[in-house]
């Protein structure tokens, strides 16, 4: 994905997924404390946020309705069918993008470029690592000014 | 201690947007928005703390003010603040009162104060002093046993306490008590008048609701600090009311052509229900069937009204009921300094420390003129007028300025009667706890108050389950109320209808007002009917 580099006058945030050089195809995504932290913003923020937002559970503690109740649906075993991850998608996805387009116009946080403001998710595929239990979702996001990315967002479920 | 745990949404959300709002002013860069990671890493965890600490902090001015302090707040910082001020809260007290014990044996009986006393709910008394009570043939001793008669027992009346504070331990006449530590020829006991004292530790409520009264200066010179000044020396006192300079109760000041100031009546409630105290008289033949005895003023200081008298025989047993009697009542202010014009009355003198009595009764037997009959009294007085008094007079205490005279208060006796409708599906209800809860009420008034219907039906719709009252005029089954007084001077009004009010028979002439006179309900004048329909 491409990296926003120019920081002038862009409201950033610390990062929180793996950062990767300019687009060679799909990457996977993942949480990590990396060495030397580093600043983002740009679609890499829209994304981090996204995948926060997404793999956050509702009801989580002083927050009730920041997150989705996918993470908790993969962990009880409610996703058997491709039916079931598409329409546990729908539902997220809504979920998250209305969170992110009210704090997007929200000038209490500040004025945000459009390359930063999300237009649309779509759900392009998905397969399931059984070794690992992970659900890796492949998600292409597109912002208002016309800028998309590819990511693989993994929904991991506890093995016994 | 506000936790964590503690803390609401409200709270926290408000501390979430102070924060951000903070950091932004400071730092207008940082994208602080829902899903990122400054949100989540620093935002949060640090909005949690903040509100953490908001609320601590409000926590700790609520205690730096009197304002904010309220049932729920810490009795401990409570108590603190208000120490400041020389506020104590009041411990709970133990219930006393009198026992009537039935025993088997014509014999000397000691009581020792580890003797208990146990009701069938577990609550415990033991007599207040080790006390003897001789058998009926020790003809000297000043308390003996009294033969009932047509009964194979003896009665012993004595005085106990109950093992722990509190209101549940106000038994009410009648209660049945047993002896588990075990007494010769002990067949029962009950409670013999309504106990008093028997208070609950004071609320924070409580406290702050006497607080204007207790941060009072302590001297003679308003209603609030005579309180403060009474409550300090009797903790126990439940209402006081005060009649000085320009009230028209205050009968004292007008023995001038002008009104002049400095005398003040304190009428004191100083019991929860009116108790009662046996004295045994004897009574002079004055004429065929006709006897006199004096009641003095040590004999029940602040006596309230005589409730009945009646004859102990040869056998030192007594007969039940009351005889007809007139009372007079008088003064012996020997050596007494206060104002009394007693000259056309003794209205002034009423319910002081130093009114007495001359009892006229009739039909207690036929006998010569100057011949003698032992009878039993009953008198309801007001406790501790004569100590209050004694403490007013104390020459290191008393005031140098004001004449204050302490009185027991006028009594509105106060009967009930009311049928109340319960749905037959639910278990029968007690029409005894139901009389309880309503005599409870009815002592909790204080002065200058009106009782109505209303208030009985509220004080037990809220304790039961009913699914009405008849509050209706009906004279078979409507609510009745009704009250009688005995004002200074002998005069006797009576109140009835749908509320018993004392402003309507107001005359203070006679000391009758809202600021002389409580109410008093006896259990056995509240007559309850339960129909289960």
């Amino acid at each position: 994905m491409n990296v926003a580099t120019n920081y002038s006058g862009r409201l950033v945030d610390v990062e929180g997924l793996q950062t990767v050089a300019a687009p060679t195809g799909m990457v996977q995504v993942y949480f990590t404390a990396t060495t030397g932290q580093r600043i983002v913003s740009g679609i890499q923020k829209l994304i981090q946020r996204y995948a926060i937002i997404y793999l956050s559970n509702k009801d989580s503690y002083y927050d009730p309705v920041l997150g989705t109740d996918f993470m908790m649906k993969v962990v009880n075993g409610l996703i058997q069918t491709r039916e079931n991850v598409a329409v546990a998608f729908a539902f997220a996805n809504d979920d998250v993008l209305r969170i992110l387009r009210v704090d997007d116009v929200d000038p209490k946080y500040g004025t945000l470029p459009d390359d930063e403001k999300v237009d649309k998710v779509t759900l392009e595929d998905y397969n399931v690592d059984l070794a690992t239990g992970t659900l890796f979702l492949r998600l292409k996001i597109a912002t208002k000014a016309g800028d998309s990315a590819e990511f693989l967002l993994p929904a991991t479920a506890p093995r016994s | 201690m506000v936790e964590l745990t503690d803390i609401t949404q409200d709270a926290f959300t408000a501390a979430e947007d102070t924060i951000i709002e903070l950091l932004r002013s400071k730092y207008p860069a940082l994208d602080l928005r829902k899903g990122t990671v400054l949100r989540e890493t620093l935002v949060k965890p640090y909005a949690q703390l903040f509100a953490a600490d908001t609320e601590r902090l409000a926590e700790l001015t609520a205690t730096y003010s009197i304002d904010q302090l309220s049932d729920t707040s810490d009795p401990e910082a409570v108590d603190r603040l208000l120490s400041n001020f020389l506020v104590t809260r009041r411990a709970g007290t133990k219930s006393y009162g009198p026992v009537s014990i039935r025993l088997q044996y014509n014999q000397d009986y000691t009581f020792p104060t580890t003797l208990i006393f146990r009701t069938v709910d577990g609550l415990e008394f033991s007599p207040v002093n080790s006390v003897t009570v001789y058998s009926t043939t020790n003809v000297t001793a000043d308390k003996k046993l009294v033969a009932v008669n047509g009964e194979a027992y003896y009665l012993a009346v004595i005085d106990v306490q109950a093992a722990e504070t509190g209101v549940k331990y106000k038994l009410v006449q009648g209660t049945m008590l047993d002896c588990p530590t075990g007494l010769v020829g002990f067949i029962m006991a009950e409670a013999y008048t309504d106990f008093s004292g028997g208070l609950e530790t004071e609320t924070s409520a409580q406290l702050l609701a006497r607080l204007p009264v207790d941060i009072s200066n302590r001297s003679f010179d308003s209603p609030y600090s005579i309180e403060a000044r009474f409550r300090d020396r009797e903790p126990s006192i439940e209402a006081v009311s005060v009649a000085g300079m320009a009230n028209p109760e205050q009968l004292r000041d007008k023995h001038y052509i002008v009104a002049v100031g400095s005398r003040v009546d304190v009428f004191v409630k100083s019991f929860h229900t009116l108790p009662v105290m046996m004295l045994r008289k004897t009574a002079v033949c004055t004429a065929t069937g006709v006897h006199q005895f004096d009641i003095g003023i040590n004999d029940v200081p602040g006596y309230v009204t005589i409730r009945s008298i009646s004859v102990v025989t040869e056998d030192n047993s007594i007969t039940i009921g009351s005889l007809a009697f007139d009372e007079v009542r008088t003064a012996d202010l020997t050596g007494v300094s206060h104002d009394f014009d007693i000259s056309q009355s003794y209205i002034e003198t009423d319910y002081s420390r130093w009114q007495k009595s001359t009892v006229t009764v009739y039909g207690a037997a036929v006998q010569k003129v100057g011949s003698t009959v032992e009878l039993q009294v009953e008198v309801s007085y007001a406790p501790m007028i004569d100590s209050l008094q004694s403490y007013v007079d104390d020459a290191s205490v008393g005031s140098c300025q004001f004449d204050v005279v302490v009185r027991a208060p006028l009594v509105c006796h106060t009967s009930i009667r009311l049928v109340a409708y319960q749905s037959a599906l639910l278990d029968p209800l007690s029409t005894s706890d139901m009389a309880t809860t309503v005599m409870e009420h009815v002592n909790s008034i204080g002065f200058g108050t009106t009782l109505d219907k209303s208030q009985v039906v509220s004080a037990l719709t809220s304790h039961y389950e009913l699914k009405r009252i008849d509050v209706s005029d009906n004279a078979a089954n409507g609510m009745v109320l009704t009250g009688w007084i005995r004002a200074a001077g002998g005069t006797v009004v009576n109140l009835s209808g749908a509320e018993l009010n004392i402003y309507r028979v107001t005359n203070t002439d006679i000391m009758l007002s809202p600021r002389t006179c409580v109410f008093n309900a006896a259990k056995q004048d509240i007559d309850i009917t339960v129909v289960r329909e």
